[in-house]
């Protein structure tokens, strides 16, 4: 066991100096700040004077060492764009963020996973076809669609919801729920299937045939085995979205991680979207480590070497 | 593509095809399914044939006419988009655009997912852990910026974009291959192939490759309507296919501007999307049912 | 310094109508501010231009200081809250890094500047009460007294000096505002002297969009806490930022001009336009800025909301390559500039909200050529002009545009390719993300078509001619004869000099037509009708002398 935890915790360091390299080419192969930065009036001396003294006239190999002894010491630069320390730019971002991920997660896992039982369990009849195509339209239709839908039926028209910006719980519904629904899609379709592999098992087939009622059967062994690649699927969802969903954000001016890191790509922002990239991908590689853990907790059948 | 006939090697309820036809015969969904995604099919490549109008004949005068408006002789059943363009038309024409980016993207990240996975579950050791880590740096790596930083290497079109959905779509088929292949490469039959004297090259082909495929295909149903919508997404930020090219993503994307004042511009994109989406779907719960012995039996 | 197409980070506000004639050696000037104004009529509505009323010697010295223009107004309880939603928001609250129209808008009401314009378009004093030109290189500048800045720090001539100095670095986004500055004096603690290499017309406007900032203050909490906590002399005081999300301004009580009658100020980020104006429509935005012209038929049954239109300054052209290819020849523009409906493009798809152009110069800029007539649609013509230079069956060629930087770009872009392909040019439509286009731009990587918006935030015809100048590293178009114009004209200090030499200019490139001349598009804004405030021909939004209902 705890060599286990040990190895996948060199394997998430591998993963995180490997997506700081790819992301630093990637920030530098797709254009410079500077020029973003200035006005068209700037002169090209202007423009070089600028370049050198934000280090872009480095070699990149140069900069990317720079960078990266630099974060061992938890610096991540200053912002090029807002003259801010990019670190405080991306953690300002997460209490918008985590509040946004965790409503949708609610309300998509309460919607979800009861609908996906419901419908394994039922499968066939209408509660089964009708999860079905709340998953499917689900699925099909894009956030920013959704969202706006929602925004001029509940913020302009019936004025239920503000249509956008946070602030209370009030701010929060609106983009919750249209995250949830996207969420709730995967979700549901996942725990039915789920289930259904659970429920054809030999071993509940013997527990049904010993006499113990349909809701122990359910409740004690069957969704308790099925609950292994619900949680993954969630804690790779939790992970997902703690990175910021960009199209609802941009929707509903929430102020999260997804906006701040597609902002800084649009603006070459260096600093910024490496801190953004690197702490979205902490967050995703700590939630599916936590998942895999959370697997010994469920599955004492595993056994890890 | 008798598989089953050529490999009897291979345990005969995962290989063959036949069942999973059977299958499909008692199950209504898959029928459904298999008429919408036929028809949508039918429609694009007859397009040229059954679209009213040019989809490209832009008439700025007459735009964002309500649908069955009459102009200038022509009734435009659906309406005109922001360019005064016949809507109709650009529907049909748009099932071309989308399922071309929908199916090749799918087609691309199922091969080359499919590869990875083979390759690191059957060669495992440095492999497996070289390859694996891969796919956590990209699982973890948001797709957003790889995405623009192709679009912006490459610039925006149509077989960029396919590049970009693909590469954001390969990690998933390259995990199930490789868990697959690990439940199979200890199998008799491949100890025997390789007691044998079989290559591996040999084994993966005739052995692996063929036992992995109907996981492959069903991940691959289900993910084409996700491309289909991510086309939209990242026509919504700014990255997607140029307006100029119909797309139902593209429609999408520009109809939801108008959703106060031109309700037809984003809603029969998006009907088409969900059927098609549906359509994909409803094979792919046929294809996992059949596929899968234990669903199966459920 | 290469063009200006500028875009939203431009801050277009009107140009000063400069001095208007040269009185030998010393000459003085000072603002009048009641008198000497006129209004222009030209296409799209009447735009009064300022200009400073030049008065002879002695005399005028001596109301210099008695110009306090503004004056204190009566102090009324100030109440309530503004809420502005603007597609981008500030990306720093620092007047140096901050050249963006949209972060302009917020930092204007913290930060003053020397000079700004009023409602009318004229030139009103701010910090400076008056300037003199003492010899066309040398400006002295005359400072109001008894100013304080938010935190308690005078303001005097070492916080011009201070930030003049601070624009002049050549790492400062704002440099481009003062380059041609040699020095910065400090005559005694109310008059600062600037000196410039050559003559330098557009110092004055430039100017106005540079907000003083106190040197203690910046010296001693350095840029990157300046950022996010401005002070200035301004009608508001910083009060919040909720990054990416909202700027809260609460108003100045000791502002010596007079309190702002609205307590407070949101500055709110919505990015999405159809989103912007759902947030106008259920009343919690009672400005929104960057109305989608289609969408303006959706509040049309609500009075408690309008739009309101202004005649804009931002300006849509088609640049060609003339280096390469077809393009070489000036037939070939002319047909291209016959060949595109730009009245129907405008009508129809901006929804009438813009001016067709005869050339790149707006009808706002000094030096505005009202004489030339915008190329007619003509496509037989422009068939026959392309046969003429030996295309009768046309060419193919590419086409790049930006998407969502302007007024419905990818629409016109498209609207024009068609155009183009009716008379046989085939154009190969390419869109860009922005951040992209413009360093595709900035490498010379674009065209050989492409639109781009331009503007002048000096409203004043140089730097849109800049366009057409040589020796400028990313110049598309050079002609030797256009380019001695053209530097003449930039270093002539009277401004109607200046505009006749810019209309000759005109003349030439029209016919040269090295662009696609296309059209100005206009600001168009929600405003709540509970406000009394009307958005400003100069783009800049100023809030405070607004009122509530």
């Amino acid at each position: 066991m705890q060599r286990y935890v040990a190895r996948r915790l060199v394997q998430a360091v591998f993963v995180l100096v490997g997506i700081s390299v790819v992301a630093f080419a990637l920030t530098h192969v797709i254009g410079d700040p500077v020029v973003l930065l200035l006005p068209f009036q700037a002169s090209q001396a202007q423009v070089i004077a600028m370049q050198h003294m934000l280090g872009l006239d480095q070699p990149l190999p140069v900069q990317y060492l720079r960078f990266a002894r630099a974060v061992l010491h938890g610096d991540f630069g200053i912002s090029v764009r807002q003259n801010t320390p990019a670190l405080s730019l991306v953690l300002d971002r997460v209490p918008a963020t985590a509040e946004l991920a965790s409503a949708a997660l609610v309300i998509a896992v309460g919607v979800a996973v009861p609908l996906g039982i419901a419908a394994a369990l039922r499968r066939r009849t209408i509660i089964d076809r009708g999860a079905l195509l709340f998953s499917l339209v689900g699925q099909s239709m894009p956030t920013f669609w959704l969202g706006l839908q929602a925004i001029l039926v509940f913020g302009v028209v019936l004025r239920w919801f503000p249509t956008g910006g946070i602030g209370g719980l009030r701010h929060l519904v609106l983009p919750a729920v249209v995250l949830g629904v996207f969420s709730a899609a995967g979700i549901l379709r996942l725990t039915r299937s789920a289930m259904l592999d659970i429920i054809s098992e030999d071993y509940l087939r013997t527990a049904r045939a010993k006499g113990l009622r349909e809701v122990a059967v359910v409740g004690r062994h069957a969704l308790r085995n099925a609950s292994l690649p619900i949680v993954t699927w969630i804690g790779l969802e939790l992970g997902t979205l703690m990175g910021g969903a960009v199209v609802t954000e941009t929707v509903f001016a929430w102020p999260g991680m997804g906006r701040l890191a597609v902002q800084a790509i649009f603006a070459r922002d260096i600093p910024v979207v490496q801190a953004a990239v690197l702490f979205a991908a902490t967050i995703f590689v700590l939630a599916t480590l936590l998942t895999d853990l959370l697997y010994v907790w469920l599955d004492p059948r595993i056994h890890y070497s | 593509m008798a598989v089953g006939s050529v490999l009897p090697e291979v345990p005969p309820r995962r290989s063959s095809w036949w069942p999973t036809w059977r299958a499909a015969r008692r199950d209504p969904g898959a029928w459904v399914g298999a008429v919408v995604l036929g028809s949508v099919v039918l429609v694009a490549w007859l397009a040229p044939h059954l679209a009213p109008m040019d989809p490209d004949a832009q008439d700025i005068i007459h735009r964002l006419l309500p649908p069955m408006a009459v102009r200038t002789g022509h009734r435009f059943w659906l309406g005109t988009d922001q360019l005064g363009r016949d809507l109709l038309s650009r529907v049909t024409f748009g099932s071309r655009i989308s399922l071309l980016v929908g199916f090749s993207a799918v087609a691309l990240s199922a091969a080359f997912g499919t590869t990875v996975g083979v390759l690191s579950g059957y060669f495992g050791r440095l492999w497996d852990d070289l390859l694996m880590r891969v796919t956590d740096v990209q699982l973890a790596f948001p797709s957003i910026l790889l995405s623009l930083a192709i679009v912006a290497i490459l610039g925006a079109g149509v077989r960029n974009l396919i590049a970009v959905l693909a590469i954001s779509g390969w990690v998933g088929y390259a995990r199930v291959t490789r868990s697959r292949v690990l439940g199979i490469r200890e199998r008799e039959y491949i100890e025997a192939a390789r007691a044998l004297g079989a290559r591996d090259q040999r084994i993966i082909f005739r052995h692996v490759v063929p036992n992995v495929l109907p996981s492959m295909l069903t991940i691959a149903s289900f993910s084409l309507g996700g491309m289909i919508t991510s086309e939209a997404a990242l026509t919504f930020l700014g990255l997607g296919i140029p307006s100029n090219i119909p797309s139902w993503g593209g429609m999408l994307t520009d109809g939801a501007q108008y959703l106060s004042v031109a309700w037809w511009l984003a809603t029969f994109p998006g009907a088409a999307i969900m059927l098609t989406v549906l359509a994909t779907n409803l094979i792919g719960d046929w294809l996992r049912d059949a596929l899968d012995p234990r669903a199966g039996a459920g | 310094m290469p063009r200006e197409i500028v875009q939203e980070r431009d801050v277009a506000l009107l140009a000063a109508r400069g001095p208007e004639g040269h009185h030998g050696g010393m000459i003085r000037y000072v603002f009048n501010t009641s008198r000497h104004t006129r209004s222009r009529e030209n296409g799209g509505g009447a735009m009064r231009l300022a200009r400073i009323s030049m008065l002879s010697g002695l005399l005028l010295f001596a109301m210099v200081g008695t110009l306090v223009a503004p004056g204190p107004a009566p102090s009324q309880a100030a109440g309530g809250t503004v809420t502005v939603a603007q597609g981008a928001e500030p990306a720093t609250l620092d007047p140096f890094q901050e050249i963006s129209r949209t972060g302009y808008n917020v930092t204007l009401h913290i930060y003053d500047p020397l000079f700004m314009r009023n409602d009318a378009g004229k030139i009103i004093p701010m910090l400076a009460t008056g300037y003199k030109i003492i010899n066309p290189t040398t400006w002295e500048f005359i400072l109001r007294t008894g100013v304080k800045f938010h935190n308690g720090e005078p303001f005097d001539a070492a916080a011009v000096k201070f930030t003049l100095d601070r624009a002049l670095l050549k790492d400062s986004p704002s440099n481009y505002l003062v380059d041609g500055v040699k020095d910065v004096r400090i005559v005694d603690p109310r008059t600062v002297q600037v000196t410039t290499a050559d003559p330098m017309p557009l110092l004055l406007p430039n100017l106005m969009l540079l907000g003083i900032a106190p040197s203690h203050y910046y010296q001693a909490q350095g840029a990157s806490y300046v950022a996010t906590h401005p002070v200035g002399t301004g009608p508001y005081r910083f009060q919040s930022w909720v990054k990416d999300d909202r700027v809260t301004l609460v108003a100045n009580h000791d502002y010596w001009g007079g309190v702002p009658s609205i307590e407070s100020l949101v500055f709110r980020l919505i990015p999405d336009p159809a989103a912007r104006v759902a947030a106008f429509r259920s009343g919690e935005a009672d400005i929104i800025t960057d109305f989608a012209p289609d969408l303006v038929s959706s509040i049309a049954n609500d009075p408690r909301i309008k739009a309101d239109v202004t005649t804009g300054t931002r300006s849509i052209n088609i640049m060609l390559d003339t280096g390469t290819g077809p393009l070489r020849d000036k037939l070939v523009r002319q047909a291209l500039n016959y060949a595109v409906d730009k009245d129907a493009i405008v009508k129809n798809i901006l929804g009438g909200f813009g001016t067709v152009e005869s050339t790149l110069v707006p009808a706002a800029y000094l030096g505005f050529s009202p004489l030339l007539r915008p190329y007619a649609y003509d496509p037989a013509k422009a068939r026959a002009l392309l046969a003429q230079a030996g295309y009768p069956n046309g060419f193919d060629i590419v086409f790049q545009s930006p998407r969502g930087r302007y007024l419905a770009d990818a629409q016109v872009s498209q609207a024009v390719v068609g155009y183009l392909k009716a008379v046989g040019v085939n154009a190969d439509l390419k869109y860009y993300e922005w951040g992209n286009f413009v360093n595709m731009y900035f490498k010379h990587q674009l065209g050989p078509i492409f639109l781009i918006g331009s503007g002048s935030a000096a409203l004043d015809a140089a730097d849109a001619l800049e366009n057409v100048s040589c020796d400028v590293w990313d110049s598309w178009y050079c002609n030797q004869g256009i380019q001695a114009i053209y530097v003449k004209a930039k270093a002539t200090l009277d401004p109607d000099r200046r505009a006749a030499l810019y209309r000759e200019i005109q003349s030439l490139v029209y016919d040269e037509a090295p662009i696609i001349f296309m059209y100005t598009q206009k600001g168009i804004y929600g405003v709540n009708t509970r406000l009394n405030w009307t958005p400003r021909s100069d783009e800049t939004l100023w809030l405070a002398k607004a009122t509530l209902k």
